[in-house]
């Protein structure tokens, strides 16, 4: 227990130095210059890169570093493009909709002032690394919540955060009331109201412990904010939103730590594991060692807050009175290409690490993210980390080689953060969509064109739709206005689902805005080994908040 | 944790199969929610108004000789026809209340002419029954109004088929008039005739009313003594197999009870393919949306004819002072998931798709274009692949009947099918001939074929309102089954035709291949149009009641045959074996000819139905017992035959076979190798000189005589050869196992390249077996007809005393005389006919033509009719020595020609290889 908290008062003093706010509305405009074909995510990185390959594997994200191609890359080209010239436009289809998921919200205040949502993911890992939830808070913090997590060094975090995160939140919300009840109900054994109604995806992740250790951690929670009563009712709204969503993530973070140390100190080296216990998904040791970004949105009354944590975005779709389309972006990506994020690393550690904490972008030259989730190579103490080579090596080694060891210059841990930045946004009439999306989708796609696609793809949706004639309208009036309508209606549109719409433009572009056939059917039939040097997982939710204007 | 959350799944849409490019408008699933709002023309339907279903309304019986389910048009005309008929212990269940299902709002027209003569006669039976019957039994008025119907015609090849419907009528005493622009605005003041061809007036068509149709429908039957039980959905339908394996129907499962009974009949509507499920059997038939628009007052529109303007594919049906406006449309919208819970519902209305309809209306009436909408109507309809309804026992389970699929008809056809129906029911086969109707139809690896229920189902709806032509073809869903030669036919020019999912080959195109592509929906649903489609450009060219473009290409196949030799691919003909222990048995009873000639004989023969009526007519060889060589003979230590079926007609030829061995207990084996096989044939005179450089036989009249057979070596391959001719002349037909059939055809076409041998197909044997007098199943020898009515009393074993199913029958029929026979017609104008041309008699009419083509030979359009005699009495020979006939075609008379015997080679020579 000494090292657990000497962990989180670490952590826990350094966050309060560097947080930062965006309370207001506000946007930083950046532009990746990364748009070079099927060179993942910057293309920046020249050879000298390559030494390190085999140590960062697992930790970077992505897992296999942006090779530099010689020009001759074109013969690995026309190879693929053979295999990938069987693949039929239903088929396409069949890969690019097996995710889609999309949820209409009943109009009327449940909705929060959110329509519905469209959802869809491509995986590139095998697994997939990245994970999506939605959930509709049920009464007492009222609200929608949508995320999409990054997952890296496996899919365990992304799993576990997307499936207990929305829980934390909830918590952290609800007034002390109604968590009272709660308690009392899980202390008579009485059925507890739920907290959450879930959307999901058949191939979305259940929770895969049965939910124990997750429900005592969760409970925890909710009784130290019982006992902590006199935090309650001072702040604003606004504020009160934005304090519970931080406190969440990191009330959640803290727990997956404490679950893995728990878990670490219940093992002996004597004692072996389990067959298959070190590989399962859900023990703590793997979800901690794994990590994962967050980037979530919760709308209540009209007001959105996005709390991001890592390099997934949220963009807001708006329409100007013109009826053209603006990117608006509510996060910021906390990564080396962003300065304040920089300096707000460099400014936790001494001086004398200026050279070490951040090396070729990455954390300590291993890590993408400069916030995540999970991650304890980067946030234990060194003692408690060779403690954790020592006790489960077997654990280690099934999560990765690498980890065998402490990262390098590894002097004043916790390096990461989990605590989220959080935009909060008056929703206007002219907001007409919210999309996240984790970085496989930015790295191809500038915002300002996801914006296009998913405006004019709703525009195009709505001319489509049935119209139903005022009464008092002749059949000879009627007709007129369908021919007017038909001549509109450039052509019917092959997705439905906005996110469907956006992944089918990413892989397929062919440069000048359409989508050519052939290149998304080689994007889709990259066998898996060379998947993911093309394309990272990706994950799209758009949120529609408004109808778009005729 | 799982318990602090609820989770909300959908199915997403990739979990569905990947159908065809419809999936995209089936996304459109806003058009899929039902609208409660009532808002179908009529006065009065039979909604509960509380809505709330308090369990059946009767008592449910414990058992029932007939179970009918659902209560719509066809349910409830079913249920009245059993009780009519005597059969009082039956049940109609209906899970919400009569007519909740589609009925409800139906337009309900009716009109009494449609281009077959079984339609016509159904569609007089329900206009019998709404006019006159029921309101004589009841008391009730059903709805009916006699507001007359008015086919418009903005082209001569419509105002053709509307004069061909014309002269039907005549036979059936249906009164219509063809009416000039000036006379049909006359008629119809408001109507624009700017662009009129001509109309067609039948002032005794009118609409029924569906609610008080089926309530004194409903009203009828219990009064006989049927029970009619409202909100008592059914669960599942409970089949056993009986002592012999023969899966039958034993009750019926209800929340409320079961039902014991041997009979169900499934008149469920779009719900038809679910029921279907609880038993096992397939039901082919899609659920589409299908609309109508009630407009506001229109001045000056009362009492005027409903209307239907097939080449806007729009109709106008009369609303009191008001109109309905409907049609068929080129890209309806399928309903994929049929809900349980819509009883008297229906969907939004697409104004995107029903737009194409309301140009089509204002052209017609122009006062629409300043009238406004009362209300629209859309609703589910089930339709088929042929546009035609599912009826008849199902073949995979006894007593399980279908009563089903009436593509938007049901109120029209209710009350001639539920006749038909009721008679199968109670006498196992129907009074008319309901093949067309038949489940039987369709062979039984297409029932299940998802890609060909959709697209021919589109195809027919879409095509709805064309004219009917005499040569046209589906597009949709073709090269389901396509024989070993049909690759290389392909090559050499072949126009296939499709029947039962065989491509057979139609004719040959001299200037060079026109293959069947696949289905591109017309363009609809943004579907790629086919470009360069040669194959449908060739028959966009026989679109005419002319002689089609090709009769030259078609003749010189037929003289070909006639003067030297020819090859003709009819593989896709049914090649079954009987074998067993009672095989004999059960050759003796199902067969009219004695087939229990020498093994190796070859034997003509028809097979009845229990009237007397002909099911089937084939070939059927006696072979001799041994060892296995399949597929050219089966094991057998006993009697085995192997039957040769026409392809079209083998699913119905092996259910009906099927249906006697149980139904007489035979224990035999039926197997079936038609796709084992392949089959031609080489026909002419020359063909002898032909194959005897292919065969190792001798092929002289003594050794290989007319109508025998042998299993001989061809070019190396074994080969069972036939004697036998289709077409009148010198012939044989070679039955060969599939991988061998390149290898013959290649052999036999290079023995007969001397002699000019060339390939034809059966637009060229439709000819040369008309010519000669060879009977088509289903056209000039059907169910309703007997042996001896159709001059086939030769294939008739009525000297021996062998029984047979039938028997009793003709010799009553013999005994009596014939009150109705077929007769061989010829006209000299070179005018084309096609069947359904009325058959007068010095005047009276007597008959109409069942099928009619050009002869070559002959030189002359051959027709064959079955006459009457005008009093109801004998026609004798003499009856049609003595009489002036004239055929009349599209409202011209002709004088024609009858002859009491084939007017080519009418003492049989050519096939005894005679050639003077």
């Amino acid at each position: 227990m000494l090292h657990l908290w000497e962990v989180e008062t670490r952590t826990g003093s350094k966050r309060q130095r560097s947080q930062v706010l965006l309370c207001s509305f506000c946007w930083f405009s950046r532009w990746f210059p990364q748009r070079m074909a099927l060179l993942g995510r910057t293309g920046t990185f020249s050879g000298c890169f390559r030494f390190e390959l085999q140590q960062c594997r697992s930790l970077s994200s992505p897992p296999l570093p942006r090779l530099h191609y010689p020009a001759g890359g074109g013969s690995r080209k026309y190879r693929m493009g053979q295999e990938a010239g069987q693949m039929s436009p239903a088929q396409i289809n069949h890969t690019l909709k097996a995710n889609e998921y999309s949820h209409t919200l009943p109009r009327g205040p449940a909705s929060h002032g959110v329509l519905g949502f469209q959802s869809n993911m491509l995986p590139s890992n095998h697994p997939g690394e990245d994970c999506r939830s939605s959930a509709t808070c049920l009464p007492g913090c009222d609200g929608v919540l949508l995320g999409v997590f990054d997952g890296h060094a496996g899919p365990a975090c992304a799993n576990t955060v997307s499936q207990r995160l929305f829980y934390y939140i909830a918590v952290a919300m609800l007034p002390l009331r109604v968590l009272a009840e709660i308690e009392l109900a899980v202390e008579e054994e009485r059925a507890v109201p739920p907290l959450l109604e879930w959307y999901k995806h058949p191939q979305d992740h259940n929770c895969p412990d049965g939910g124990t250790i997750s429900f005592h951690s969760l409970r925890n929670y909710w009784q130290e904010r019982l006992e902590d009563k006199d935090l309650e009712d001072e702040e604003e709204e606004g504020d009160r939103v934005t304090s519970a969503l931080v406190n969440a993530f990191r009330r959640l973070d803290y727990d997956l730590s404490v679950e893995a140390q728990v878990y670490l100190s219940m093992s002996s080296p004597r004692r072996p594991s389990l067959p298959g216990e070190a590989s399962s998904m859900s023990s703590p040791l793997r979800v901690a060692l794994s990590g994962c970004t967050a980037c979530v949105a919760y709308v209540s009354n009209g007001v959105l807050h996005v709390a991001n944590l890592g390099d997934s975005r949220a963009v807001l779709g708006v329409q100007e009175p013109d009826g053209r389309w603006s990117a608006v972006s509510l996060t910021n990506d906390h990564n080396a290409q962003n300065p304040d994020e920089l300096q707000r690393i460099l400014g936790e550690h001494p001086p004398s690490e200026c050279k070490t904490v951040v090396r070729h972008d990455r954390l300590l030259g291993l890590l993408l993210p400069f916030r995540a989730f999970g991650d304890v190579r980067f946030k234990w103490s060194a003692e408690m980390l060779s403690r954790a080579h020592e006790t489960r090596p077997d654990v280690l080694s099934v999560v990765s080689e690498a980890v065998r060891t402490l990262p390098p210059h590894y002097l004043t841990p916790p390096y990461l953060s989990a605590h989220p930045e959080v935009t909060q946004h008056r929703i206007r009439p002219s907001d007409k969509f919210l999309v996240l999306a984790t970085d496989g989708l930015w790295e191809l796609m500038h915002r300002q064109t996801v914006v296009q696609l998913v405006g004019e793809q709703l525009s195009g949706l709505q001319q489509q739709r049935p119209i139903v004639p005022a009464s008092g309208m002749t059949l000879g009036g009627l007709q007129r206005l369908l021919l007017e309508r038909r001549g509109r209606v450039i052509s019917v549109l092959e997705d439905q689902n906005a996110a469907t719409h956006l992944l089918r433009h990413a892989l397929g572009d062919d440069g000048y805005g359409a989508v050519a056939p052939t290149r998304l059917a080689k994007m889709l039939s990259l066998p898996s080994e060379l998947a993911r040097r093309y394309r990272d997982d990706i994950t799209i939710t758009v949120i529609h908040l408004n109808e778009p204007d005729l | 944790m799982a318990f602090l959350g609820s989770a909300v799944r959908r199915v997403a849409s990739a979990v569905r199969p990947p159908l065809s490019p419809l999936c995209r408008t089936s996304a459109r699933s806003y058009s899929s929610t039902p609208t409660q709002e009532k808002s179908v023309p009529y006065e009065t339907t039979l909604k509960q108004e509380d809505g709330v279903t308090s369990g059946p309304t009767k008592p449910l019986p414990r058992s029932a000789d007939v179970v009918v389910i659902g209560g719509g048009s066809l349910g409830c005309q079913t249920v009245y026809h059993l009780a009519k008929m005597g059969l009082t212990n039956v049940v109609l269940l209906e899970r919400d209340r009569l007519t909740a299902g589609t009925t409800w709002h139906t337009a309900g027209l009716l009109w009494q002419l449609r281009p077959s003569d079984v339609e016509v006669e159904l569609l007089a039976h329900t206009r019998n029954v709404i006019s006159k019957d029921l309101e004589e039994e009841t008391g009730l008025h059903t709805g009916w109004i006699q507001n007359g119907g008015l086919f418009i015609a903005s082209n001569k090849q419509r105002l053709d088929e509307y004069k061909r419907l014309m002269s039907l009528g005549k036979v059936y005493g249906i009164e219509s008039h063809v009416l000039s622009p000036a006379e049909t605005k006359d008629l119809y003041p408001l109507m624009n005739v700017d662009d009129l061809y001509g109309t067609l007036y039948v002032p005794k068509d009118g609409t029924m009313d569906p609610a008080g149709t089926c309530t004194t429908l409903s009203r009828a039957a219990s009064a006989r003594g049927a029970k009619v039980i409202e909100n008592c959905p059914v669960t599942g339908i409970t089949v056993r197999a009986d002592d012999l394996g023969v899966k039958r129907v034993r009750a019926v499962e209800t929340p409320h009870g079961t039902i014991e009974t041997p009979c169900v009949v499934n008149c469920a509507g779009v719900w038809a393919t679910k029921l279907g499920e609880m038993a096992g059997v397939r039901v082919p038939l899609v659920a589409m949306h299908h609309a109508y628009v009630v407009t506001e007052r229109i001045e000056g529109i009362q009492n005027m004819p409903n209307v239907r303007d097939h080449d806007a594919s729009v109709y106008l049906r009369l609303q009191g002072d008001a109109l309905s406006v409907g049609g068929y449309e080129q890209n309806p919208i399928f309903w994929d998931e049929v809900s349980d819970k819509f009883a008297f519902s229906l969907f939004d209305l697409d104004w995107d798709v029903f737009t194409q309809h309301i140009e089509g209306a204002i052209n017609r009436v122009p006062n629409l274009e300043q009238t406004g909408i009362k209300s629209t109507v859309c609703g589910p309809e089930s339709f088929t692949a042929d546009h035609k309804p599912l009826m008849g026992e199902a073949p995979e389970v006894r007593g399980f009947f279908l009563g089903c699929g009436f593509n938007s008809a049901g109120m029209m056809l209710g009350g001639g099918c539920g006749r038909e129906l009721a008679h199968w029911i109670i006498h196992g086969r129907p009074e008319k001939d309901m093949y067309g109707y038949d489940i039987r139809r369709f062979h039984n690896s297409l029932t299940d074929n998802k890609r060909w229920i959709r697209e021919r189902s589109h195809e027919s709806y879409a095509k709805n309102y064309s004219v009917v032509f005499p040569f046209d073809e589906p597009l949709a869903s073709r090269n389901m089954r396509k024989d070993p030669f049909h690759q290389v036919l392909t090559e050499h020019g072949c126009v296939f035709q499709e029947r039962h999912g065989w491509e057979r080959p139609g004719w040959f195109n001299k200037d060079g291949p026109a293959p069947v592509k696949d289905y591109d929906y017309y363009g609809a649903y943004d579907s790629q149009k086919n470009v360069n489609y040669k194959y449908n450009e060739l028959l966009g060219k026989e679109y005419t009641f002319d002689f089609p473009p090709h009769h030259d290409v078609i003749k010189s196949e037929c003289l070909s045959c006639r003067h030297g030799v020819a090859v003709f691919d009819m593989s896709y003909f049914g090649k079954f074996y009987l074998t067993g222990p009672d095989a004999k048995k059960a050759a003796d009873w199902l067969f009219t000819a004695d087939v229990n000639k020498n093994p190796g004989s070859t034997v003509y023969t028809c097979m009845l139905n229990k009237r007397g009526g002909a099911e089937a007519d084939l070939t059927v060889s006696r072979l001799e017992p041994g060892a296995a060589i399949l597929p050219l003979a089966p094991e057998s230590n006993g009697d085995a035959y192997y039957l040769a079926i026409g392809g079209g007609v083998a699913e119905h030829n092996w259910n009906h076979i099927r249906t006697v061995l149980q139904d007489q207990g035979f224990r035999c084996q039926l197997t079936d190798h038609s796709e084992d096989m392949g089959m031609i044939s080489i026909q002419g005179p020359k063909s002898r000189e032909v194959l005897q450089e292919v065969l190792d036989t001798d092929l002289s009249n003594e050794s290989f005589p007319f109508s025998t057979h042998k299993v001989v070596n061809a070019a190396g391959h074994q080969v069972r050869a036939m004697r036998l001719s289709f077409v009148g002349e010198l012939g044989w037909e070679l039955h060969i196992p599939k991988d061998s059939c390149l290898p013959v055809y290649r052999a036999v076409m290079a023995a007969g390249a001397k002699h000019g041998i060339i390939d034809s197909g059966y637009r060229a044997i439709d000819s040369l077996s008309i010519e000669k007098g060879y009977r088509h199943w289903h056209a000039d020898l059907r169910p309703d007809d007997t042996p001896l009515e159709a001059g086939l009393a030769f294939t008739c074993k009525l000297k021996s005393s062998i029984p047979f199913q039938g028997r009793d029958r003709l010799e009553k029929q013999k005994a009596e005389g014939l009150r109705r026979r077929i007769v061989c017609f010829t006209i000299d104008e070179k005018v084309p006919m096609f069947g359904l041309e009325a058959i007068f008699r010095n005047g009276v009419p007597v008959g109409h033509l069942r099928r009619s083509d050009y002869g070559f030979f002959i030189d002359k359009t051959i027709g064959y009719g079955y006459i009457r005699h005008p009093d109801g009495g004998v026609v004798s020979a003499d009856f049609i020595r003595s009489g002036e006939f004239t055929l009349e075609r599209m409202g011209v008379t002709y004088k024609a020609k009858a002859h009491l015997k084939t007017p080519f080679d009418p003492e049989n020579k050519r096939v005894k290889g005679i050639y003077a």
